[in-house]
């Protein structure tokens, strides 16, 4: 699990969101509303996402004639918009409870880059791939420390 | 015949009367409700009728009367190869890049300039994949200019409607009309085209009187416009001569119907044919893409129809009609004007293919009884007489002009509103009805005014 997972706010500006990524060095932050409930995830992503019209899906060769400066005029529009405007819904989310190949079988299968840990509705943290890199495989191959399934790793303190 | 066995024959041919309109009746329903996918339909409905032996098999597959038209369904298929092979080289962004440039930027004169970009190439290729190929590029350019794109994609449609009209491969009712009353492609052109001209005169004058002259764009949105390098659009500029080469061979075809009697379904898979054969593309990719859903629709509705024709509903359609609008030798005006104004609001609401496959028979019919003595063959000089003329023409302007009033009325709206959605913009049934119920009137009034004029004013 991330120590001191990255939350935000639907209400949350584009600014303030790209500080809090820039300082806290995630690519990805967890939606919280007022309850701690998890109500979506937001990152460098989807606002590049936002950046890109969506119908050069049906046409890609169209962003081949798109004039000079047309991303810098996209971000800048940006500006003004709401997190609520560019998160997406976490479809897939664990329990302190699951097991840590069920977590890393879900971000294996689902191309997912971060997987939020969810006890009783309240979000408590987030495993992403680096969490696995850093603190989940090299005590399996290095020192004596046993795995330890996601419940125990899940708290924030302790990470 | 012994009076038991009549009485047998004549309780079959009245279950086999009322099986039929069931089958009818419950397909059109489902279509309509959309519950259902209308392929789905068609083709158990088709199985259903064939089963039951209300028309045979040999019928369904064989008799252009009772079963499938191949001649619809191999223009079809052509059209739709090659169509998909003239996307594929990208010259229609490549054209709307032009178009734009050449219209300097200016926001209305670049509508107008693709409204009748779109409506022409709509009046040789199939309605759907003209605005399909159109849209994107579309979206790029109000975009670039910063103007809301949704009347643009609206407009875009409606043009293709009104372009379609125009020949007998432009818009589906029209091929099954040319199909089931043998008429060749110039006399589409000939009767259809002269009101089609007025028509885009007046939807582009309606265009810009409420909202064309507000459109204003500043210089530097002008410049990224005119500083696009289109021909990054192109993705193989071989392809394009081929397929533009091929497209030009077959229109000529068509035109030149009368003189050649090469039909156009025998054109339309010549050009297909000889196209994939000069292309490097794989067969596999370009025949999957062809809209097989569409084709098997097609398919399905042949046999049921056939079904209601063979069994009699359909001539019984015809003489409440005949009783309804009193058509004679020497005038079917009344007929001509109520087909006109009833097929449009029926097609604004209901897919026109069904409707025009069951109508095109029941005009048919209603020829033989006014022009034939019972038992006479029909022939072609009945069903193209100066007097059932302007009858088929008003129900091609009705059912493809209709299509305008709302966003299920013809497959373009639908397509249409499907690529707003994709780019983020939903279109609401109410803002298309906005746009598309007054400029199927307006084309109504002058479908009506022609009508009259050229066919009963001046003609008698």
């Amino acid at each position: 699990m991330l120590p001191a997972a990255v939350t935000t706010t639907p209400e949350t500006t584009f600014e303030e969101l790209m500080s809090v990524l820039l300082e806290s060095r995630q690519a990805t932050a967890a939606v919280l509303d007022d309850q701690q409930r998890l109500v979506g995830l937001v990152g460098i992503h989807d606002v590049l996402r936002k950046v890109v019209p969506l119908y050069v899906n049906l046409d890609r060769k169209l962003m081949e004639v798109m004039h000079e400066g047309y991303f810098e005029e996209r971000v800048a529009r940006l500006r003004n918009t709401r997190v609520r405007d560019f998160m997406v819904q976490a479809i897939d989310s664990v329990s302190p409870e699951d097991t840590l190949i069920k977590a890393v079988g879900i971000i294996v299968e689902k191309h997912r880059k971060t997987l939020p840990v969810i006890d009783d509705g309240r979000f408590v943290g987030m495993i992403t791939r680096r969490t696995i890199l850093e603190h989940v495989i090299p005590p399996l191959i290095g020192t004596s420390q046993s795995a330890k399934p996601p419940s125990e790793t899940a708290t924030e303190d302790e990470l | 015949m012994s009076p038991a066995v009549e009485e047998a024959a004549h309780a079959a041919a009245a279950w086999n009367y009322w099986v039929a309109c069931a089958i009818f009746v419950v397909s059109f329903a489902l279509i309509v409700s959309e519950k259902v996918h209308k392929t789905k339909v068609a083709l158990l409905g088709a199985a259903v009728t064939m089963v039951l032996a209300i028309v045979s098999e040999n019928e369904a597959f064989r008799s252009e009367r009772f079963g499938i038209d191949h001649e619809v369904i191999f223009l079809l298929i052509g059209m739709m190869i090659i169509v998909n092979i003239l996307g594929r080289s990208g010259i229609f962004d490549w054209s709307a890049v032009r178009l734009a440039k050449a219209a300097k930027g200016e926001p209305f004169a670049i509508l107008a300039a693709f409204l009748i970009f779109t409506a022409v190439f709509s009046a040789l290729l199939d309605n759907v994949t003209t605005v399909l190929l159109f849209a994107p590029v579309t979206l790029l350019i109000a975009d670039e200019l910063e103007l809301d794109p949704v009347p643009f994609l609206v407009l875009l449609a409606v043009a293709s409607n009104i372009g379609g009209t125009a020949t007998l491969i432009g818009d589906p009712p029209n091929l099954i009309i040319g199909a089931r009353a043998d008429l060749p492609f110039m006399s589409f052109v000939y009767n259809l085209a002269p009101a089609v001209v007025v028509m885009m005169v007046a939807l582009l004058v309606i265009v810009w009187v409420l909202f064309g002259r507000k459109l204003k764009v500043d210089e530097e949105r002008k410049q990224h416009i005119l500083s696009m390098d289109e021909s990054r659009l192109i993705r193989d500029p071989v392809l394009v001569k081929k397929s533009l080469a091929v497209l030009a061979m077959v229109t000529v075809g068509f035109a030149t119907h009368g003189i050649t009697h090469i039909e156009p379904a025998t054109t339309a898979l010549f050009g297909a044919a000889l196209l994939l054969a000069i292309s490097n593309l794989d067969p596999h990719k370009i025949l999957a893409e062809v809209e097989w859903p569409t084709i098997f629709f097609f398919i399905g509705l042949f046999i049921i129809v056939g079904g209601v024709v063979k069994v009699g509903l359909v001539t019984d359609l015809s003489q409440l009609v005949i009783d309804w609008t009193k058509p004679t030798e020497d005038s079917m005006f009344m007929t001509s004007m109520v087909i006109l104004w009833v097929s449009a609001f029926l097609s604004a609401f209901l897919d026109n293919i069904p409707y025009v496959a069951t109508m095109a028979p029941m005009v048919k019919d209603m020829a033989g009884t006014v022009f034939l003595e019972p038992g006479q063959e029909m022939t072609k000089e009945v069903l193209q007489n100066p007097v059932m003329m302007p009858v088929w023409w008003a129900l091609a302007f009705g059912s493809c002009l209709g299509g305008n009033g709302t966003p299920i009325g013809a497959s373009a709206n639908v397509v249409v509103l499907g690529i707003a959605e994709k780019g983020g913009r939903k279109i609401s049934f109410l803002r298309f009805m906005g746009w598309g119920m007054p400029i199927m009137v307006v084309t109504l009034i002058i479908a009506h005014i022609y009508l009259y004029l050229r066919y009963y004013y001046f003609a008698g």
